[in-house]
């Protein structure tokens, strides 16, 4: 009797162990466990920058299967985004060069049967499936893409096009379309928190979240009197950044006033609400769409900011179709300044992102081709500057991309030396 | 022998109060004379030996190797014209035209050159000074907070420097590689 308990006892424990992580795993890409150390790399391409190793034994998820190239995803990656993706790496170093083939056509990687791609959750289906920039620029050299570069470019960036614009977060008040709970909870606290922000006024800067308890100090150094403590979580509206120190205002302040603020905080403990949740909960966690869309469109000079260099537009679109749910995925920016030169037509163009984090490469550029096409006037000759949100509007630009009048890009760069200190 | 119970009419009260008076007034001339300390960093070394300094190094890479990238580009275009200008057969004509755009595309190239080795110099200034800024702010804590008068970071500018007592690059790399975490 008591050795059937404990084979019941043991039998349950193997079937929770069996059945949890594919009941709580993202239902798409495949997971591969690396049996040697992997190159991650930037670009599906040989000559591409190497952005990571993989260990052996380490398991990653793999999608956007083309040409031989997988793009790899961390195992709590929610989202089937490219723009999620750590990199890229050749699928036969992800199969120990066993041939394997994936049912859709995306993955024409590699030849024969091994197993079959996870089914597609309902979103994933309404979605046209995805084929983004890969399914463009995998099948060709590095130099050859780079040569067709403009004819290619328009698929690459429709991909990320439609989301750029149509899924951007408001930049002032962040709206929590994804949120960190799930389940009944989900649906109440994001009415409180849509119910709290519309207390909020339209104004300068950005909102943004104490990400632990923050001290709030009278000037820009660690060392000056200490004003306030923000608590974790505490929204505050934050502008005038320099040195990685950022001033913080009452939310409710609507007047562009440095001495109006409260004091001086560390920039990189100032989160997007959707950060500071997805920080929250350990991991990024996908939001169904709000039943409220409305259809979407593209905000130009939706809300002119006065900046000591001139005005700010914003360029915005509310997150509202159906599958455009995450602040996560939207990707917007602003324009910070343009200054162009009449006589060579040299334009350099100021703008910042809407995320803290650098999307990868072949994303920047994308973005970067997408702005252009919304910003270049004929016959400029563009240099565009991108900053990511909370870095100094007139610091270091995380990356630079030159472009010809034709649109074709002659020069791509960028600086890690700007996230050291939190991308401020 | 009894003990006044009032301390106003204590003998000694009056020269502890004139003590207490003038006491602040000593201890300032007493910090005044104390010796200013004199401090050095190295700012190549910083740059060497912090991350952020690394990084900075690694951007430039980037940055050099992307210009490198063009240069080339415009190398094999230049030696593609140079072929074509070259071809037997050609009539007068057409060589003169080639010809011309072979000239042409040999002085767009050396502007090109001209023109990416005063990115680079360029680039790397930008570098440097944001990594120096960062080591200005840590420079202004270390100098308040350890009494140092002056702190130099130009080498040239200093005969000698007793590295033992007076040289706080580490010191300046340690607190910067701590607080870029």
């Amino acid at each position: 009797m008591r050795s059937r308990k404990l084979f019941v006892a043991v039998a349950l424990c193997c079937a929770f162990l069996f059945v949890t992580p594919s009941a709580f795993a993202a239902s798409w890409g495949r997971i591969f466990t690396v049996s040697r150390t992997v190159s991650v790399r930037e670009s599906p391409f040989d000559d591409a920058l190497r952005v990571r190793m993989l260990k052996a034994g380490q398991r990653v998820r793999a999608d956007f299967f083309e040409d031989g190239w997988a793009a790899v995803f961390d195992l709590r990656e929610t989202q089937r985004s490219e723009l999620k993706a750590m990199g890229y790496v050749r699928v036969s170093d992800l199969t120990n060069g066993r041939v394997m083939d994936i049912e859709d056509g995306d993955a024409a990687a590699a030849g024969k049967t091994v197993a079959k791609r996870a089914p597609r959750t309902e979103e994933e289906e309404a979605k046209p499936a995805a084929p983004s920039h890969r399914a463009v620029r995998s099948a060709k050299s590095a130099k050859q893409a780079r040569a067709d570069e403009t004819e290619e470019a328009a698929p690459v960036v429709k991909h990320g096009v439609k989301r750029a614009r149509t899924e951007v977060a408001d930049d002032d008040v962040v709206k929590p379309s994804k949120s960190a709970k799930t389940g009944k909870s989900s649906k109440s606290s994001r009415k409180t928190r849509r119910e709290v922000q519309e207390k909020i006024p339209k104004g300068f800067g950005e909102i943004l979240v104490a990400d632990c308890s923050l001290s709030v100090r009278e000037d820009r150094d660690i060392g000056s009197k200490l004003k306030r403590v923000l608590r974790p979580g505490q929204k505050v509206r934050v502008d005038f950044v320099q040195g990685g120190w950022s001033a913080v205002f009452d939310p409710a302040v609507t007047t562009r006033d440095e001495s109006l603020a409260w004091g001086y905080a560390g920039s990189k403990f100032l989160l997007t609400e959707a950060e500071y949740e997805a920080r929250q909960s350990g991991q990024p966690v996908q939001d169904k769409p709000a039943k409220d869309a409305e259809p979407a469109k593209l905000k130009k000079d939706a809300e002119p900011a006065k900046n000591a260099k001139g005005r700010e537009t914003v360029k915005k679109a509310e997150p509202t179709s159906k599958a455009a749910a995450s602040v996560e995925e939207a990707i917007g920016y602003k324009v910070l300044e343009r200054k162009a030169d009449r006589k060579t037509k040299d334009t350099v163009l100021r703008v910042r992102l809407t995320v803290t984090r650098p999307p990868t490469k072949d994303a920047l550029r994308a973005i970067a081709r997408e702005i252009w096409k919304s910003e270049h006037k004929k016959g400029e000759v563009v240099q565009l500057e991108v900053l990511l949100s909370r870095m100094d509007p007139k610091g270091l630009a995380y990356a630079v991309v030159k472009f010809r009048a034709d649109g074709r890009i002659t020069e791509f760069w960028w600086r890690d030396t700007v996230l050291e200190d939190g991308g401020k | 022998m009894g003990v006044r119970k009032s301390s106003s009419h204590h003998p000694l009260w009056g020269a502890f109060i004139f003590l207490a008076l003038i006491a602040p007034a000593f201890s300032s001339s007493f910090a005044a004379a104390q010796p200013q300390r004199i401090g050095f960093v190295d700012p190549q070394r910083v740059v060497d030996s912090t991350r952020l300094g690394r990084k900075a190094k690694a951007d430039l890479a980037r940055f050099i190797a992307e210009k490198d990238r063009m240069a080339r580009d415009g190398a094999a275009e230049l030696a593609a014209l140079r072929r074509a200008a070259e071809v037997p057969g050609l009539s007068a004509q057409e060589r003169a035209t080639r010809e011309e755009a072979y000239r042409r595309k040999a002085l767009e190239h050396q502007l090109l050159l001209r023109e990416n080795e005063r990115d680079v110099k360029s680039e790397e200034a930008k570098l440097l000074r944001y990594v120096m800024r960062r080591a200005d702010d840590v420079l202004r804590d270390i100098g308040r907070k350890g009494g140092y008068a002056v702190i130099l970071i130009d080498p040239n500018a200093v005969g000698y420097v007793d590295k033992t007592n007076v040289d706080l690059t580490e010191r300046v790399a340690r607190e910067l590689n701590s607080r870029g975490k």
